[in-house]
């Protein structure tokens, strides 16, 4: 089970909190390899501001965890470095790309661990692993020093055993970094679970129409169920051009993916083939030979994407098209304290699924965060077999304090007495 | 009609132009790296990890190439952008670490403008001014250090560069000459370049194309790195005359880049247009759009220096002649320097001293004027000198050439006094002159009188000689040849 690609065996001193980083996140002086061979030997020699401002802090660092190469994936497989197996059941998916994350802190090698969540990486695999799942809302965390996928939709996310632990990580990670043009100030989070008596609970008109397993649907109904009884307004809520977000998301993800890593090239840092000698024989080598298939796909629909023929009608298009979406997001955020749904619209999905069924709809809850750039958390519910249902709680961008609390109070609904 | 006048075998020239004008900052333009001295510095040691372009590096903007650009745009009364996007423009190649250069394709940060030539007739043009954005220069490669390799110097990525394109308002080759003179000038005077072609820091790329009049535009040819004005000149002149033979030969060319080999004289395909690259332009997600507010905007319009226009539309209604007026704003330290030494003086004078005696003996010596052994006032002085009658105007050069050499740094005055240069006015010491002269040479007076007038000229010089050079030359004549009878 390939949980770490770098673990270190620091001394941890009484009550420390231990953190796991997932290998996009640059740490100075420690191999940083982005799950690639292409970076498989990589040392940054600076290290991203979130792990600055943790170490600063007193956090420890126990190590780097594996999770699909750059970024992409929805299950850990895609990986130089050994696909990352599921702890609770290591027949189904650990979910991706921040296996390695949620796997290390189910198995409680770490308390937290910092992952990236560009459409939903976090919250997959913290539902898969049943433990909580957090993307904030877009520039709350600095990405200096982050191996960027998607610029525009790049998170660092937090996966942890409790909403009050992301709270405070939340709290030691944020403010605005020079380096990162696209970082801002975000207001500090006081912890203290709300009341839920009164609390509207907006619910997406467009994810009724999401298929669902049957046991996800029925432990969403008993999740409303509960918070009804605990006193919840429903309001019903509508992002009318979300589903053009299924187009929108995959053409701006890859067109900046393809974008983003035309840097390794095997000249400066990184992977550089031995085979060839001109300079196009270096480029080609080298990138095919370090980057996954995966990895590779992404790229060249990016190329497609954005090239002269295509871009107005995409690139230029998605971002139009996702404004809308996040202008009527907003007015849907208005309308209520906090939007739900389930996270994933299945369990674990088996791994010999793979290649053989539709896993598309995997991303259908997720995806709407990264889209619009709010914050999101999901918390483990109830049990379902070995595994647990997942519920997703969103609010408006830069209303992450009020996210945790009322996130924190939806928790103990489901705290397990010890 | 101007156009006219530059027609090449009956046809009309249309030239566009695209400078890059290395920015004079202490950052360079997305990095906090060094950008000073970029082409001679030792290699790769003014480079930081955005500009090589390491993972997790993002790109900051530095406001003073900001600053910079909009003081340009300023200098050539360009409308400036209130709000304005950086794009990538992706390739790859080893001088482009990122693989994408950052660049503003969709929204410049400066609009159209206007930038007026002079003509050597006197009369001026004006040259519309598409835009001016900002964006990376790449690194430098290196191809002579090691045989089978390529080597790359990546100081001079991440450079700050305004591109500033024009409208294809040039046509002909000496007016592109006095364009990209009047843009180095421009640059100059506000201190945002220092367009050193020589150096890099300003790159001309032209734009040629030919069509008999009345018809349209000609297939348009693109020419690079032509690195001095000479060159762009020879360069023009020999693509026109390539064009128009393949034209009257009924033949057509394809849209193409060229290069310029200089040794030759000729231009030669580099590219053709079908065969350029997509660059894949799309707005960069790593930067928030660039507001400029309208308050920022003014206080640097309010910095700006009188420019060479203002300066030159000044000096014309002093009384200097027009063509001097262009050759003394041309470049500031020059201006500066007349400004100073023409104070209280009569101008026109001070103007064809400095351009003449002062920028001959500087340009012979390879001195600029900021390190002229004579000093502004100093000259002014020396003209003043001439004004008064003091001393003559010959008197005036020699003492010129001490000022340079044995009586470095004295003043004119100094020097005369001391060296009794005073010019002789006295009328009776003249006629004692003239007399001692013309008893002296009886027969050549005789023969001046009977119509031999070229021989007076030479009479004139030996009673200079007699005089020491010193008898006023006008007072001179009229007592010589009053005493001759003629």
């Amino acid at each position: 089970m390939t949980v770490y690609i770098t673990k270190l065996e620091p001394k941890i001193p009484a009550g420390a909190f231990t953190v796991s980083y997932k290998d996009l996140i640059c740490t100075k002086g420690i191999r940083t390899t982005a799950a690639s061979k292409m970076l498989e030997n990589f040392i940054p020699p600076y290290s991203a501001t979130v792990y600055e401002r943790l170490e600063a802090k007193g956090y420890i660092n126990v190590g780097k965890v594996n999770h699909d190469q750059f970024g992409m994936g929805i299950a850990s497989t895609n990986t130089h470095f050994g696909a990352v197996k599921n702890p609770i059941d290591p027949t189904v998916s650990v979910g991706g790309s921040s296996g390695g994350s949620a796997a290390a802190v189910y198995e409680g090698s770490c308390r937290a661990s910092l992952g990236t969540d560009t459409g939903g990486s976090c919250r997959q695999p913290a539902a898969f692993c049943s433990v909580v799942g957090y993307r904030p809302s877009y520039g709350a965390f600095p990405r200096y020093g982050v191996i960027g996928a998607a610029s525009s939709m790049d998170t660092v996310g937090i996966i942890a055993n409790n909403v009050s632990d992301v709270c405070r990580l939340y709290n030691d990670m944020i403010g605005k970094d020079v380096r990162d043009p696209t970082s801002v100030e975000t207001p500090k989070a006081i912890f203290k679970p709300v009341s839920l008596k009164g609390v509207k609970v907006g619910l997406l008109k467009e994810f009724e129409s999401v298929d669902m397993a049957p046991e996800i649907a029925a432990d969403y109904k008993q999740v409303k169920e509960k918070l009804k009884a605990a006193g919840v307004t429903f309001v019903d809520v509508s992002i009318p051009h979300m589903k053009y977000g299924e187009i929108v998301y995959p053409v701006i993800f890859a067109s900046e993916v393809f974008s983003n890593l035309t840097r390794y090239d095997g000249l400066r840092f990184g992977h550089r083939s031995t085979e060839g000698k001109t300079i196009e024989d270096i480029y080609f080598n080298s990138r095919a030979e370090g980057f996954g298939q995966e990895v590779k796909h992404r790229i060249l629909l990016g190329a497609s994407l954005l090239s002269q023929k295509h871009y107005k009608i995409c690139y230029e298009q998605g971002l139009k098209v996702r404004r809308i979406i996040r202008d009527e997001a907003n007015a849907a955020f208005d309308q209520c304290d906090v939007m739900i749904s389930p996270t994933v619209p299945t369990l674990p999905f088996k791994l010999s699924d793979m290649g053989k069924k539709d896993l598309s709809s995997q991303d259908a809850f997720v995806m709407i965060a990264a889209m619009v750039g709010c914050p999101a958390l999901c918390i483990p519910t109830h049990p379902i077999g070995k595994f647990k249902g997942s519920l997703q709680m969103m609010t408006k961008a830069f209303k992450d304090p009020e996210l945790f609390n009322i996130a924190a109070a939806v928790e103990e609904m489901f705290k397990v007495k010890k | 009609m101007s156009e006219n006048k530059n027609l090449v075998r009956g046809y009309e020239v249309v030239i566009g132009l695209e400078i890059h004008a290395q920015i004079l900052s202490v950052s360079k333009v997305f990095s906090p790296s060094s950008a000073a001295y970029v082409s001679t510095a030792k290699p790769n040691s003014q480079v930081s990890y955005i500009d090589a372009a390491y993972p997790g590096m993002l790109p900051l903007i530095n406001e003073h190439c900001v600053y910079q650009t909009i003081k340009t745009g300023l200098g050539m009364n360009a409308k400036i952008n209130r709000i304005s996007r950086f794009d990538r423009k992706s390739y790859f190649y080893p001088d482009l670490p990122s693989g994408y250069q950052l660049t503003q394709l969709f929204t410049p940060l400066v609009g159209e403008g206007v930038v007026e030539i002079d003509l050597k007739d006197g009369s001026t043009k004006k040259i519309r001014l598409e835009r001016i954005h900002l964006e990376q220069d790449a690194a430098k490669l290196v191809h002579d250090l090691e045989p089978g390799y390529s080597a790359v110097d990546l100081n001079r990525a991440g450079m700050g560069l305004m591109e500033m394109v024009s409208k294809p308002d040039l046509s002909s080759a000496e007016e592109v000459a006095e364009y990209v003179q009047k843009i180095r000038s421009i640059v100059r005077y506000l201190g945002t370049c220092d367009a050193d072609m020589s150096q890099g820091s300003m790159r001309c790329d032209v734009n040629v194309s030919v069509n008999k009049p009345g018809r349209p535009f000609g297939t348009r040819v693109e020419m690079k790195n032509v690195n001095s004005i000479r060159f762009i000149q020879q360069a023009i002149h020999y693509e026109v005359n390539r064009q128009i033979d393949l034209i009257e030969k009924g033949e057509t060319f394809p849209q193409q880049t060229r290069g310029f080999n200089s040794d030759t004289g000729e231009t030669y395909l580099m590219r053709l247009k079908e065969n350029a690259e997509d660059y894949r332009y799309f707005p960069d997600p790593d930067q928030l759009p660039l507001e400029v507010t309208e308050d920022y905007i003014a206080a640097i319009k309010k910095s700006l220096p009188e420019l060479p226009d203002a300066k030159k539309k000044r000096y014309i209604a002093a009384g200097i002649p027009v063509g001097d007026a262009v050759r003394l704003v041309r470049d500031k330290e020059v201006a500066d320097y007349f400004d100073i030494a023409a104070k209280g003086r009569d101008v026109k004078k001070v103007a064809n001293w400095v351009i003449v005696e002062l920028m001959g003996y500087l340009n012979e010596k390879g001195v600029t004027i900021t390190d002229s052994p004579i000093p502004a006032d100093n000259l002014g002085a020396l003209v003043g000198l001439i004004n008064d009658n003091t001393i003559s105007g010959k008197i005036a050069k020699d003492v010129f050439v001490l000022m340079t050499g044995e009586d470095l740094g004295k003043t004119p005055h100094e020097i005369v006094e001391k060296r009794g240069l005073r010019q002789v006015v006295d009328t009776g010491a003249i006629e004692k002159v003239v007399d001692k002269v013309i008893s002296a040479q009886k027969d050549k007076v005789d023969e001046i009188r009977q119509g031999k007038v070229q021989l007076l000229g030479w009479l004139v010089g030996q009673c200079m000689k007699e005089s020491q050079g010193k008898a006023n030359p006008a007072m001179l004549n009229e007592i010589l040849k009053k005493k001759i009878g003629i």
